[in-house]
């Protein structure tokens, strides 16, 4: 009867070993200092009416402080970094969007709006009183923005 | 060398899992579960199989004392009628209910999450009917609305749905399977307005109707109509089942039961079903997958650098490689998932010295898989049906977005109930862990049913484990990765 339960046992102590070490993910960076390399590279590059053009130049944002966001959009693309924001639960976030285009900012799950021009840099700030992944997008165009993520503490 | 197994290993293990995000509706608030719940629900599933098996074994004094599912054990006597006007009037109402949602996918709210017909069709019956199934039984089957149509036109030509030729048998279950497969594409790629749903369902309609009239209703509706083929897998899990008593003028008999022990009662009866399990699994992994970063990534970083070195075209040309990439990984996940089940029972056979054929062992193991199937599309959408499906309660007082407040509940929930993201995590992992033990739990006793000797159906088993650890592992794994949040930027868009 052991020896019955050896192989099993063997063999899935194996199994989680391998799917272990494959499976386990980079350390993570800190919230809101998340590098650029978490986001972007699994996203396509952007389109271009020009076979081959090169994607828009990135505008790396470092965050001076906490929870403060800025996001640019031109050309009806986001081309600031990262893509995916993160924060915790009851965390002040500001999110500042610079965009060359007039449109509506929308982050779903909280259901907050916001008008966006290209005259000024629009602020939306609130508490991030809910735990999740939420989207914002313009709502016009339907461009997904990207993503805030808001941990549990 | 290296650039070719990186990929492919990727693809092995993301289609060997289910998870995260994407549907229909976008409306998917989950986290990525932390790596340490992942780490740890793997171990737990690894611990509980081997309880469950030696539950399973130490049970048992014979293969056919305790767990012969032929038998009536498992079964309660308790039984009831159900009235005739009771099922009449569900229908109905299921009628009635398919007709508003076409109606206001037509009429309605333009934007898909205001939109009543998208969140009654994709949510409401869609999550909602599945995850009640489970507990009350295949209720679909007693009122189905085509179903009901096709009884009403009868009631003016009764000759009308006995069909013209008779059901071929070549056909079994893949009108259903392909049915099942154009479902899934159109929830994840067709970017489905409500107009488009309402196009959609009268064509569904049409179709069924037609199809009816050819084969008639009774072949139609078992093996041709997916959603009866789906919710009669779903309902085997119920603790109730519904016996329909005659065929002339049915009535239902009700009649309770162990629960999950309808997925032994009965076998698959054929290949076709079987893809069509496997396909249930196959499409939620994939679903689960195919936001996730690793997934995007595989094509952007591995494949289309190799492409755009060698072919001078347009990022358009690339985009369309990629969607026919996604598609083909879709209709090609039940064939991945099928090549690894076919093996692992062929283990199975030689493992125990079995005679048996490896078709009929494939089939008599099919249904086993479902409860792990299941929770993979519980994990994944339950959050949704919450924070979405209970929008409907607001949206049934202004199906038509004319102001309206027929119920009094025009201003309930209008913003979205989102759970608790510590909640979701731990909700997930239990779940997970309690499909893989029932899995577990249902292999191992069809395995004392199938095997004389007790001691090669418990050897038998061991591939089985292995395809459920890995199917559980992975399944965390996925949850925990996380999702791509990229431009997804379309030519429409650009």
């Amino acid at each position: 009867m052991k020896a019955k339960f050896l192989l099993p046992v063997v063999v899935g102590a194996l199994l989680l070993g391998a799917a272990y070490a494959l499976l386990k993910p980079p350390p993570s960076a800190a919230p809101s200092q998340r590098s650029a390399a978490d986001g972007q590279p699994a996203s396509p590059p952007p389109s271009s009416s020009q076979p081959h053009d090169p994607p828009p130049a990135q505008v790396s944002v470092l965050y001076a402080r906490p929870n403060v966001f800025d996001i640019v959009v031109k050309g009806g693309k986001r081309v600031s970094e990262p893509a995916v924001l993160q924060a915790h639960q009851g965390d002040e976030v500001t999110l500042r969007i610079t965009s060359d285009t007039t449109d509506e900012l929308h982050l779903h799950g909280y259901n907050l709006q916001m008008q966006v021009s290209p005259e000024r840099t629009a602020v939306l700030k609130f508490t991030a009183s809910r735990t999740g992944r939420f989207t914002f997008e313009f709502h016009r165009i339907g461009l997904e923005l990207g993503a805030l993520e808001v941990y549990p503490r | 060398m290296r650039k070719l197994v990186v990929p492919a290993l990727t693809v092995f293990l993301l289609l060997l899992s289910g998870g995260a995000a994407g549907c229909v509706l976008g409306a998917i608030y989950n986290l990525p579960i932390p790596f340490g719940m992942y780490a740890s629900g793997a171990a737990g599933a690894l611990v509980a199989s081997f309880v469950v098996v030696a539950y399973v074994l130490g049970a048992a004094p014979s293969r056919s004392a305790v767990f012969s599912s032929s038998t009536s054990n498992g079964r309660s006597t308790l039984q009831a009628h159900i009235p005739r006007w009771l099922v009449g009037a569900g229908a109905w109402a299921s009628v009635c209910c398919l007709l508003l949602t076409v109606a206001t996918g037509l009429r309605g709210a333009p934007n898909i999450l205001a939109n009543f017909g998208m969140t009654f069709f994709w949510i409401v019956f869609g999550l909602g009917l599945t995850y009640a199934t489970v507990l009350v039984g295949d209720i679909y089957a007693l009122i189905n609305p085509w179903l009901k149509l096709c009884d009403w036109i009868e009631s003016f030509d009764a000759a009308a749905f006995r069909g013209q030729i008779r059901y071929p048998e070549a056909l079994a279950y893949y009108p259903a399977l392909a049915l099942y497969m154009a479902f899934i594409w159109i929830e994840l790629f067709g970017q489905i307005q409500p107009w488009t749903l309402s196009a959609i369902l009268l064509i569904y309609t049409g179709l069924n109707l037609t199809a009816a009239w050819v084969f008639g209703k009774e072949a139609w509706f078992r093996y041709g109509e997916l959603f009866s083929v789906f919710f009669r897998l779903i309902g085997k899990m119920a603790p109730l089942e519904y016996i329909r008593t005659r065929d002339s003028d049915p009535s239902y008999l009700i009649r309770a039961r162990s629960p999950f022990i309808g997925l032994l009662e009965v076998h698959a009866d054929h290949v076709s079903l079987l893809v069509f399990v496997i396909f249930m699994l196959s499409s939620t992994a994939f679903d689960g997958v195919h936001f996730t970063q690793p997934w995007v990534s595989l094509f952007w970083r591995h494949i289309y650098p190799i492409l755009a070195a060698r072919l001078d075209r347009s990022y358009f040309f690339f985009l369309s490689i990629y969607n026919a990439w996604q598609w083909s990984m879709l209709v090609l996940s039940p064939l991945i998932y099928l090549a690894i089940y076919l093996l692992l029972i062929w283990l199975a056979k030689t493992l125990a010295n079995s005679t048996i054929h490896l078709r009929t062992l494939a089939l008599r193991f099919a249904f086993t898989l479902i409860p792990i199937a299941f929770v993979y599309n519980m994990t994944h959408y339950y959050g949704e049906l919450v924070s979405q499906g209970l929008q409907i309660v607001r949206m049934i007082s202004d199906p038509f977005n004319l102001g309206w407040n027929l119920f009094g509940t025009s201003s309930l929930f209008r913003d979205p109930i989102i759970l608790d993201a510590g909640l979701v995590w731990h909700t997930q992992v239990a779940l997970i862990l309690f499909g893989h033990i029932v899995s577990v739990y249902l292999a191992h006793v069809e395995a004392l049913n199938v095997f004389p000797d007790r001691r090669y159906a418990a050897l038998s088993q061991t591939p089985m484990l292995v395809l459920m650890v890995l199917l559980t592992t992975a399944g965390l794994w996925i949850l925990s990765l996380p999702i791509d949040s990229g431009q997804m930027v379309t030519p429409a868009r650009a």
